[in-house]
């Protein structure tokens, strides 16, 4: 039994799963989701624009504020009448797929659960060839992400999520080069790490040089975490907080997320900017996705195309500070541009689904260091 | 035998049919419920059924189905039709370190329960015996329950910070800052907070049914204040110690947002550990596995306190 | 020297003066109540000298000491409690010796000497029972020797036996007597019910609105009460509306409507002058009463006595005697006791009593003398 005492649990919980999502949740669910919308399915659309789009669109996306800027700019333009369902954990929409989805027209998903559903046959495969805007796609993020199986694309990525180290600006003359910085007894009591298994584990495996999705020495990973532990104000576990550490300028380094790092930076006026070590960062991507069972997939795949124009991917920087998956250097102010411009020479590791091995022992690991 | 209850029947049963000559179709459903009830007073097992039946049917459906689902899933492989497997209790009652992490939970919960229960009895203690502003006081103790705990907790966050309201006022009086934020007097600040209304609230229910003749009779045979608490206050009110330190021990081990938002880098609990097995580490099964064990040994505890404080101090307000 | 000593003792509650300049003495031995009807301060009175009010003014002092200011466990003084206030949660032999375990007692003569208590009450073999599996008189015993196991100077009583029903509350008024007599405790005792005073006390303190009203044996009180409300309050007595028409050395001339009756002297405690509106009392039992053939028929209105006739209204049974309430010719309704069955409701009877046995109070609110001394 749970004891659910603690009353709600986080302000912001739009993107707890990230980067720690794998399997666990249901695997065996077999094939429910039947076709019980409409008739047509995207791929029976062979020509640009599609025609005859249905009249509404049920969008479970957890981009809050871009998905409120989606609605009435694409209803707008199409008319079409979107709807959104703010989620918090993917098990939410996933559930419905394994039940058989008749409600659920566009997800926007992380990698992790785009490739269980993938294997699970929830999803329809998307033209993507026809897609005008798929070729914004940048490629970085077209040849990392897993979203095609057996020549089929089943998504079109929306957003690359980093797992940056975020430092403050004004303290470090430069942006620190390594994560070493987070073990620098300089720096004691002024740091942070992220109170989330795999990102903590994950930052110890690139600073111990180790592969960060397949590690060979966990003993060394929990030696540098409990050795880092002194010098740490705390780790924090709800981003609110998180951005705090910064804001207040509790801390000068440790792990944030871009978003966040943004909101700090230009809606707190917090001296912060984020970095990609030289050991590398860890990034993933969300992506959209039309399910099975969709009742308006055409409105759905209509909808994926527009997110991707320039204009309207943009949007998810300029609301929240994240990274669309298109190339968006063009709309930016000067200052914007700079913030979002990710050097060529950066060593960005993309976050791979982790083996069921792999994530139970960083979660051992995690849970032993803050109990030492 | 039954005569005068039979009259009042029908007396009633007459001033029905009374007010259904004005309103009509009344005197059918008078006549239909009296029917009902007449059926049920002669099954009293049926009745019994149907009075007792409602609160338990949601308890089963509420509590009992739950808690049945997580013991299944504990003994699972996987979250959904996996293999059963002793394997999650063994992981967890062998490994040193989430034993390490109970431990901890335990010594934590004693210490909140000790400072929410000292704190609060002496606070329900003055409501009751110092004041005529009772039903004020006691508004003003329940009202934090009104904000949402988070929000409680980042209030928090911002009074204990450095540089936040404590270490301001500190510093106004000329006493050095604190900095008490991401420490475990943080963590004690901001349980004794939460919970202070759960023990408060039995706390003073007790002290009220206490008859101050008692404290008085106890002074007038010698004894001081101090052995008057401890002889009489204290096992007179012991059902409401035990109601508030049950109420506040048990959401305490189970806490995971507190140390969290308000502890530093050694505030672990247990309940940090089950919740990262649902919300991030998708290991439901090793979760539901850590609930039942932490479930059975919190009830135990519960039990042989009650049992011991039960033999310390007698039957004590049970006659009162 | 007295054992317990007050003097001037006051408590202010606010605007509200409970206790006003109350004074007694209480001497070794003695076993003293305090009466008054409820709200007469009397059980403040006791609360003071137990210790759990503090006096606004004026002293207590114990054995020659002043106790005001020290707090209820350090004052030689015991107290049964109204509801008696016995710890539930534990037995009575715990009870019993819970003063003493105060005191720090050791164990083995702390058993030894509630054993004695219980023995003394008359409660051996209780000592393991709670005190709720006990009927309320075994409930009174042991709040008694409770009371009594510290051998404390003074027991004080705050109504105890109220609750019990009256014989029981008979048994226990002789068994407090014996067990003063047997421990030589002093007690003080405060109730309401002049009955329970009468039949267990020494000496009573009569107290109403605050003050004393009067200080004086049983005896003293019955016979001579200082006011009207004492005659009132204790024991039932009979008044009849008078003016005074003439003092002198011996005699106090009265006018009680259809005629004069001159009383005695000492029949009035205080001053009295020409015009003063008064009461003359007189108790029942000293009136004589016997069948009236006529009108005026046995009157002998002489002049030290008083007479009217009437007609029996009620009879009310006590034994040997009857109380009749009797609507008189002259002064309203009066009550009378004499020998029962001597007369049914609705005889005619004649009733007299002699003028040496009345009392004469200045009446209360009665008619101030007149400005201009009409006499």
């Amino acid at each position: 039994m749970r004891k659910v005492t603690d009353g709600s649990t986080s302000l912001n919980r739009r993107r707890f799963l990230q980067g720690a999502a794998t399997t666990g949740v249901a695997a065996a669910a077999g094939c429910l989701g039947g076709d019980g919308g409409s008739d047509r399915v995207p791929m029976d659309v062979t020509e640009w624009p599609p025609e005859n789009l249905e009249s509404s669109l049920n969008m479970w996306n957890w981009y809050d504020s871009w998905a409120e800027y989606a609605i009435d700019a694409f209803g707008e333009e199409f008319d079409v009448d979107v709807s959104n369902s703010g989620y918090s954990s993917a098990d939410q929409w996933y559930s419905q797929l394994q039940a058989g989805n008749d409600e659920i027209d566009n997800i926007a998903a992380t990698t992790n659960w785009v490739e269980r559903s993938i294997e699970n046959d929830f999803l329809h495969e998307i033209p993507v060839d026809i897609m005008p805007a798929w070729e914004n796609i940048t490629d970085r993020i077209k040849e990392a992400s897993s979203y095609q199986q057996d020549g089929s694309t089943y998504a079109v990525p929306e957003s690359l999520v980093l797992y940056p180290l975020t430092y403050n600006d004004e303290y470090f003359d430069s942006a620190p080069d390594s994560w070493g910085v987070l073990w620098d007894e300089e720096h004691e009591g002024n740091l942070c790490m992220w109170d989330n298994a795999t990102v903590s584990c994950q930052i110890a495996a690139l600073y111990t040089g180790q592969d960060p999705i397949q590690p060979d020495d966990y003993d060394e990973i929990e030696e540098v975490l409990i050795q880092q532990k002194p010098l740490l104000q705390t780790y924090w576990g709800d981003y609110q907080q998180g951005m705090s550490l910064f804001v207040n300028e509790d801390v000068v380094a440790g792990p944030l997320t871009m978003g966040r790092t943004y909101s700090a930076r230009f809606g707190e006026g917090a001296p912060v900017h984020y970095t990609a070590p030289q050991e590398g960062a860890m990034y993933t991507s969300d992506l959209f996705v039309i399910p099975k069972g969709a009742p308006n997939p055409i409105a759905s795949l209509q909808f994926t195309n527009w997110a991707s124009e320039t204009e309207n991917a943009a949007q998810l920087f300029e609301t929240m500070g994240y990274q669309p998956a298109v190339d968006i250097s063009d709309e930016l102010s000067e200052e914007d541009a700079e913030f979002t411009n990710w050097p060529d020479e950066w060593n960005l590791v993309f976050s791979e689904t982790l083996s069921d091995e792999v994530r139970s022992r960083y979660d051992e690991i995690w849970t032993a260091v803050k109990a030492a | 035998m039954a005569r005068s209850p039979r009259s009042d029947d029908e007396r009633s049963a007459e001033s029905g049919k009374r007010l259904a000559a004005d309103g009509g179709s009344v005197s059918d459903a008078d006549g239909r419920l009296s029917d009902l009830t007449s059926f049920f007073r002669e099954r009293p097992r049926l009745r019994t059924l149907a009075i007792a039946g409602p609160p338990y049917g949601l308890l089963v459906f509420f509590f009992a189905i739950p808690l049945l689902a997580m013991l299944v899933v504990s003994f699972q492989t996987d979250q959904i039709g996996g293999a059963w497997t002793l394997g999650n209790y063994v992981d967890f009652l062998t490994s040193e370190t989430y034993l390490t992490v109970v431990w901890r939970t335990f010594l934590l919960s004693v210490q909140v329960t000790a400072i929410v229960a000292g704190v609060g009895y002496a606070l329900a203690y003055s409501i009751v015996r110092f004041s005529r502003r009772t039903t004020l006081l006691l508004l003003l103790v329940i009202l934090p329950f009104w904000t949402s705990y988070i929000i409680r907790m980042y209030a928090w966050i911002n009074i204990l910070q450095s540089d936040g309201v404590l270490d301001s006022i500190l510093n106004l009086v000329g006493l050095p800052a604190l900095s008490l934020l991401y420490t475990e007097t943080a963590v004690l600040i901001g349980f004794t907070y939460v919970w202070l209304p759960l023990a408060v609230l039995p706390f003073y229910a007790s002290l009220t049914n206490l008859d101050a003749d008692l404290i008085e009779a106890s002074k007038d045979l010698g004894a001081g204040p101090i052995r008057t608490f401890l002889s009489v206050t204290l096992p007179m009110t012991i059902n409401g110690v035990v109601t508030g330190v049950v109420l506040v021990f048990i959401p305490t081990f189970g806490s995971f947002i507190t140390p969290r938002l308000l502890g530093g880098t050694n505030n672990v609990m247990i309940g940090m550990v089950i919740e990262n097995q649902f919300k991030s580490a998708f290991n439901w099964p090793f979760g539901a596995a850590i609930g039942m064990v932490i479930s059975v040994v919190v009830v135990a505890l519960l039990v042989l306190a009650t049992r011991l404080g039960g033999g310390l101090f007698g039957t004590g307000g049970e006659t009162s | 020297m007295s054992l317990l000593r007050v003097s001037g003792l006051t408590k202010e509650f606010g605007d509200l003066t409970a206790v006003d300049d109350v004074s007694f003495d209480i001497e070794d031995g003695e076993f003293v109540s305090i009466l008054g009807p409820s709200g007469s301060g009397k059980s403040t009175v006791l609360r003071m000298v137990a210790g759990f009010e503090e006096p606004t003014e004026g002293e207590i002092s114990l054995d020659d000491v002043e106790i005001v200011g020290s707090p209820p466990f350090e004052r030689d003084v015991n107290m049964v409690f109204q509801d008696l206030a016995l710890f539930p949660h534990l037995t009575v032999a715990e009870n019993i010796g819970y003063g003493l375990k105060q005191s720090g007692v050791p164990a083995d003569e702390r058993r030894e000497r509630t054993e004695r208590m219980l023995e003394m009450v008359r409660l051996e073999g209780y000592g393991d029972r709670a005190p709720a599996e006990l009927s309320g008189g075994e409930q009174q015993r042991v709040a008694l020797a409770r009371a009594l196991v510290n051998e404390p100077a003074l027991v004080l009583f705050d109504e105890p036996l109220s609750s019990l029903d009256r014989k029981l509350r008979q048994h226990m008024q002789s068994e407090l007597q014996r067990i003063q007599l047997e421990t030589d405790t002093t007690f003080l005792y405060v109730t309401h019910d002049q009955e329970v005073a009468l039949a267990v006390s020494d000496r009573l303190v009569v107290l109403d609105d605050g003050e004393i009203q009067q200080v004086g044996t049983v005896e003293e009180l019955y016979e001579a009460p200082a006011s009207r409300f004492v005659a009132d309050f204790i024991g039932d007595v009979n008044a009849v509306e008078g003016r005074v028409t003439a003092v002198d050395d011996g005699t106090i001339g009265l006018d009680v409507g259809d005629g004069e009756v001159s009383v005695p002297r000492d029949a009035a405690v205080e001053e009295l002058a020409v015009d003063d509106a008064v009461d003359v009392c007189i108790r029942p039992f000293l009136m004589r009463a016997e069948p009236a053939e006529s009108d005026r028929d046995a009157v002998d209105d002489a002049n030290e006595t008083f007479s009217t006739t009437g007609v029996v209204r009620s009879r009310s049974y006590q034994g040997s005697d009857s109380l009749y309430g009797i609507e008189t010719d002259r002064w309203g309704r009066l009550s009378a006791e004499v020998r029962s069955a001597s007369f049914d409701v609705d005889d005619r009877v004649a009733i007299a009593w002699d003028a040496a046995d009345v009392h004469v109070y200045r009446r209360e609110g009665g008619a101030p003398p007149s400005e201009d001394g009409g006499a």
